[in-house]
């Protein structure tokens, strides 16, 4: 060994294990860290997507036959039309779930694949190796942006596909590889879990098509062309596998029904455009579109893909409020880069003086690290918790479904034909359905129709012919929302009488029917101080029998 | 003819051309339900002043009637006393004349060509034509087309421009409440950073001078102070939002949306392509007015009048710069002289004769009576002051602007567009019974009103059927039916509602 080598320190070692706890417990560390943990807390909400709960009971019918369901199984209205049954797969999870953990488990687990989701949105943020600052905000962004929509619903399961197709398209495009196949049987499973599957062959065909534009057209940052043809060749391959499903080809068709509907586009709350007076869009999603917006007019240096994924999803989320959603899924790592684009310039022009900050000891380091994170995930599972360990008929639910109406109504003779507030369908359907008692209505838009739809609207919007539709349909009773216009015009209808009410909801028979002598009467439920019902009815005395 | 003149003559002919075919967009019939009440105040003002309370529902006002539009009322009752079609073809002018002056709000030393101007101008007028026509927001467009010109030019350095603020808003403030507006893009061109960069090399004292000035110009109207309370209550009533959709979120479910979707999606892109990027000043006029349309669909008319010089503007050096990855380094000759004087005045007569030929039908007195008739309550009306004269009526916010026009005496009317004078107890009223809230039944009793006018559809039709009300009379063009409060006895033996439309039909005579 020469002398001078003899002479120079011997170089410091660090394992694996150390280099990763050095990295985590930096500044840079911590505050990655704090956000994965407070994006599961921002993700993990109770149920408050009225279509899962008829989502749960068909998955239980599922799971009880061993069959998918043909028919419409919960209305009397519609009973005849066939059921196309695109998320039977997710029904079926939500059930067995439901089964064994009850609801708190689906709404952890439903958290987790909306993280998941999160999760990949933060990979792909990563491959532009923006500032760790930079990419942690703009996940808090991403978390806080898309709060309308968070939730136990199959839903998230399209938004962490949609993540999982952006971040491995992104990856394809960079590095190449096979990996990208991997989309196919992704396709193939997404198809029976969400209708959604149809967005991410969509985002696949709009980045190949980009690309190869982009690359017609010089653009700078342009992929290879052969990549973005093989993303088309892997989009034709994921429509071919999401055929393999029991509803078969017909499944593609039915993606396209509700965003061809003007009926359901109409009048589905989900389906509006955002509200800009609603605080959630306006300090939030308003905020990120146009930070972003500004940032591209400043940096002006943008990807074809991402200026077409953008415009897509920017008008998606314009024209309906859940498509919020892919607007984070696709934006998010757009909002960094573009962000760090502009620090980058700042920092050339205000460059940073004085001597490096040192980091501090490993132990210290290590310390405050726990003792932030113990902080932060108390924080967190406190409201994690308390969302999973919300019961059914707890008071927080008996708020936003009608819960105390179910419970008088399971006293009733069963059978019944009821007519509900569109929102509701599921639950009563999930509560009553099993005793045979049917609903005017539920969430599942395609399989009710335009015409039901329609009558629907007319229904509760109290058009003239709304006791006629009611008449036709052989209805027995109107269990609707106190408040309502057509609560509150059933109270006052001569032919009505209203035999149950509570601050949620109210239910009315017709006067000639020997309904109104058969249902029991409001005063049979229980009045002992700690039920949920009487806890409700104290939130609002007037209101009641 | 030198090649400077021809090309002078041909871009006069081009916008010209442009202004023209926006003219398919501007002029209108009186589609905007409010046009009605102001016509009927103009004609108040003639004959008896500007009035100190509210002349014509018997809900009691929340405050002092404030004349904030009396100017344009009188003008809109003068051109209409002359010819209604006279108030279509004003309006429509001054509409098409704001978005010449926007697209004139171009520096001189930017050249673009007039073409592009052309293409701008009318993009721009299709997004904001389901806000013009004949109502008093075309003032507004107007005004913030003169303020943003007065800017550019100040932008240029030329400060002496600024003193024409002043009698511009002095106008302005006694013709629409929207001059507000005018101030605020002021106040923004006052703090917005100067640097010639940004296109700022204009006295900014001198800005800030002219804009004390044209602000205390506005005072001189009827109302004087008062007119800044008009507003702010205006504004700061959150019962409006509910109830106009105008002032509602914009719904991209409809077409024209989304044709101001694609606007500022060209603008953005044109922003983000053109060589050196937009001035700071235009970003934040267009953002700012793309900001206000998110919140309130009526100010896309603002953004499409702010956006008209700058689509333009970055339009024409995005496509410069980027035009050979395009159609590569090829450009177009210019025709010969003669082929290209032809062509254009063929093009010009048949613009001119297109335009003609599309409006000329729709404003005849014919079209007009017709149009009147579907869509206002013309016969119902007509029943109701044969049948029930003098009495109180319940109709529909929208509606009543109509009544006032076609009833203006007696305080037979409920509410009318002119809602912020109402106060948010009027209006909360209104609500109550028009969106059936629990307590509707005793605030209708409340109005006096036995007599209602509703479109056949309308969720208080089958309401009021349900509290003794019956169908007198349908009006078949406009979907209307005549309802009155029937014997209270025999409400209970009342069957399920029928089918409005087979009612009788309205006729004027008894």
């Amino acid at each position: 060994m020469p002398k001078q080598d003899a002479q120079r320190p011997m170089p410091i070692t660090r394992s694996a294990a150390y280099r990763a706890l050095d990295r985590v417990t930096r500044p840079s560390g911590l505050v990655l860290s704090t956000v994965l943990v407070i994006m599961l807390a921002a993700v993990t909400k109770p149920v408050f997507d009225p279509d899962f709960w008829w989502h749960l009971r068909a998955g239980q019918i599922i799971l009880a036959t061993h069959h998918l369901i043909p028919g419409d199984p919960f209305t009397y209205t519609v009973a005849g039309h066939s059921w196309t049954m695109h998320e039977w797969a997710t029904e079926v999870s939500f059930a067995w779930l439901h089964s064994v953990g009850g609801l708190g488990l689906i709404i952890a687990v439903i958290a987790g694949v909306t993280w998941l989701g999160l999760l990949a949105i933060y990979m792909r943020t990563r491959l532009d190796r923006p500032n760790p600052q930079i990419a942690a905000a703009s996940m808090i962004m991403a978390a806080l942006v898309g709060t309308p929509i968070w939730g136990p619903r199959a839903q998230m399961i399209t938004f962490a596909l949609a993540a999982l197709v952006l971040l491995l398209a992104e990856r394809h495009l960079r590095n190449g590889g096979r990996a990208i196949w991997v989309l196919v049987p992704v396709f193939a499973a997404w198809s029976n879990l969400h209708g959604g599957f149809i967005i991410g062959i969509g985002f696949l065909l709009i980045i190949a098509v980009a690309e190869l534009v982009g690359h017609w057209l010089q653009w700078p940052g342009s992929a290879a062309p052969s990549r973005a043809r093989t993303l088309v060749f892997v989009a034709i391959a994921g429509l071919a596998a999401a055929v393999v499903n029991p509803n078969g080809p017909s499944i593609l068709i039915y993606s396209f029904a509700t965003q061809g509907s003007p009926v359901q586009q109409a009048n589905i709350q989900e389906w509006a455009s955002p509200n800009f007076h609603d605080w959630q869009i306006s300090l939030l999603y308003a905020p990120m579109l146009l930070t972003l917006i500004l940032a591209i007019i400043l940096n002006r240096h943008l990807r074809a893909r991402e200026v077409a994924l953008v415009v897509t999803t920017v008008a998606l989320s314009l024209q309906s409020v859940r498509h919020i959603a892919l607007f984070v899924a696709v934006a998010t790592p757009v909002w960094a880069t573009q962000a760090n684009l502009l620090l980058d310039k700042w920092r050339i022009h205000h460059p940073r003086r004085g001597a490096q900050r040192s980091t501090a000891p490993l132990s210290t380091r290590i310390a405050a690290y726990c003792i932030v994170m113990a902080v932060v995930s108390g924080a967190a599972a406190s409201r994690v918790v308390v969302a999973a360990a919300q019961a059914e008929d707890s008071l927080a639910y008996a708020k936003d479904y009608p819960v105390c109406a179910v419970r008088w109504l399971a006293t009733a003779p069963p059978n019944l034909k009821l007519f509900n507030q569109y929102g509701e369908g599921g639950y009563l359907a999930y509560k009553l359905s099993s005793r045979g008692d049917k609903v005017f209505a539920f969430g599942d838009a395609a399989l009710m129709g335009d015409d039901l739809l329609t009558e629907y609207m007319h229904v509760s919007n109290v058009k003239w012919d709304w006791d006629a539709i009611l008449a036709k349909y052989h209805t027995d009773i109107a269990v609707v929302d106190t408040g309502e216009p057509i609560s509150n015009v059933l109270e006052r209808s001569p032919r009505w009488v209203r035999l149950y009410a509570d601050p949620k909801s109210a239910a009315f028979v017709r006067t000639d029917s020997p309904l109104r002598h058969q249902l029991p009467p409001q005063t049979a439920l229980p009045t002992n101080s700690g039920d949920v019902c009487v806890e409700l009815s104290r939130s609002q005395p007037d209101i009641g029998s | 003819m030198t090649r400077s003149v021809t090309r002078r003559l041909g871009n006069t002919a081009v916008i010209t051309g442009a202004a023209g075919l926006s003219l398919l967009g501007t002029v209108q019939t009186f589609r905007d339900t409010d046009v009605w009440w102001h016509l009927e105040l103009g004609r108040y003002i003639s004959t008896h002043g500007i009035p100190m309370q509210e002349p014509f529902a018997y809900t009691p006002p929340a405050q002092p009637w404030v004349g904030q539009q009396w100017l344009y009322e009188v003008l809109l009752a003068k051109l209409v006393g002359i010819t209604p079609v006279l108030a279509s073809i004003t309006m429509g002018l001054a509409a098409t004349t704001a978005f010449i002056i926007a697209a004139r709000t171009l520096p001189r030393d930017v050249r673009i060509p007039v073409n592009w101007l052309a293409f701008s101008l009318l993009v721009n007028v299709f997004v904001a034509a389901q806000l013009l026509g004949v109502r008093g927001q075309v003032i507004t467009v107007l005004g913030v087309a003169m303020v943003m010109w007065v800017i550019g030019r100040w932008r240029q350095g030329q400060n002496r421009v600024l003193w024409l603020l002043p009698p511009i808003l002095a106008i302005w403030c006694n013709l629409h409440a929207g001059f507000f507006l005018g101030l605020v893009l002021l106040v923004v061109a006052i703090v917005l950073p100067q640097s010639p960069q940004w296109g700022g090399r204009g006295n900014r004292r001198l800005l800030l001078l002219a804009t004390v000035a044209t602000a205390a110009s506005t005072v001189l109207n009827p109302a004087g102070i008062h007119l800044y309370q008009y507003v702010a209550s205006t504004f700061s009533n959150s019962s409006i939002t509910t109830l106009v959709t105008e002032w509602l979120s914009p719904d991209f479910h409809n077409p024209w949306l989304r044709f101001f979707e694609l606007d500022v999606l060209a603008l953005v892109a044109a922003w983000a392509l053109s060589p050196g990027g937009p001035k700071l000043g235009d970003v934040v006029f267009a953002g700012g007015a793309f900001v206000a349309s998110l919140t309130a669909q009526r100010n896309v008319s603002i953004f499409a009048v702010i956006a008209t010089p700058q689509l333009a503007r970055y339009g024409f050096a995005a496509w410069e710069a980027h035009r050979h990855r395009i159609i590569g380094a090829k450009r177009l000759k210019p025709p010969p002289l003669g082929a290209a004087i032809i062509g254009g005045i063929a093009l010009f007569a048949a613009i001119g004769t297109g335009v003609a030929v599309s409006l000329t039908p729709g404003l005849s007195d014919l079209a007009s009576g017709r149009f009147e008739a579907q869509r206002y309550p013309k016969a119902a009306v007509d029943y109701v002051l044969n049948h029930y004269p003098n009495q109180r009526l319940y109709a529909k916010l929208e509606t009543g602007g109509y009544l006032v026009y076609r009833i203006p005496e007696n305080r037979v009317v409920l509410i009318y567009g002119e809602t912020a004078i109402f106060g948010t107890a009027g209006i909360q009223r209104y609500l109550d019974i028009h969106l059936l809230r629990p307590n509707w039944t005793s605030q209708l009793a409340a109005t006096h009103a036995h007599h209602a006018i509703l479109p056949s559809t309308t969720q208080e039709v089958a309401a009021f059927h349900e509290v003794g009300w019956r169908i007198n009379c349908y009006d078949a063009a406009s979907d209307y039916v005549v309802m009155s409060e029937d014997d209270l006895s025999s409400i209970t033996a009342r069957a399920i509602p029928s089918d409005p439309r087979l009612a009788p039909a309205c006729l004027g005579n008894p």
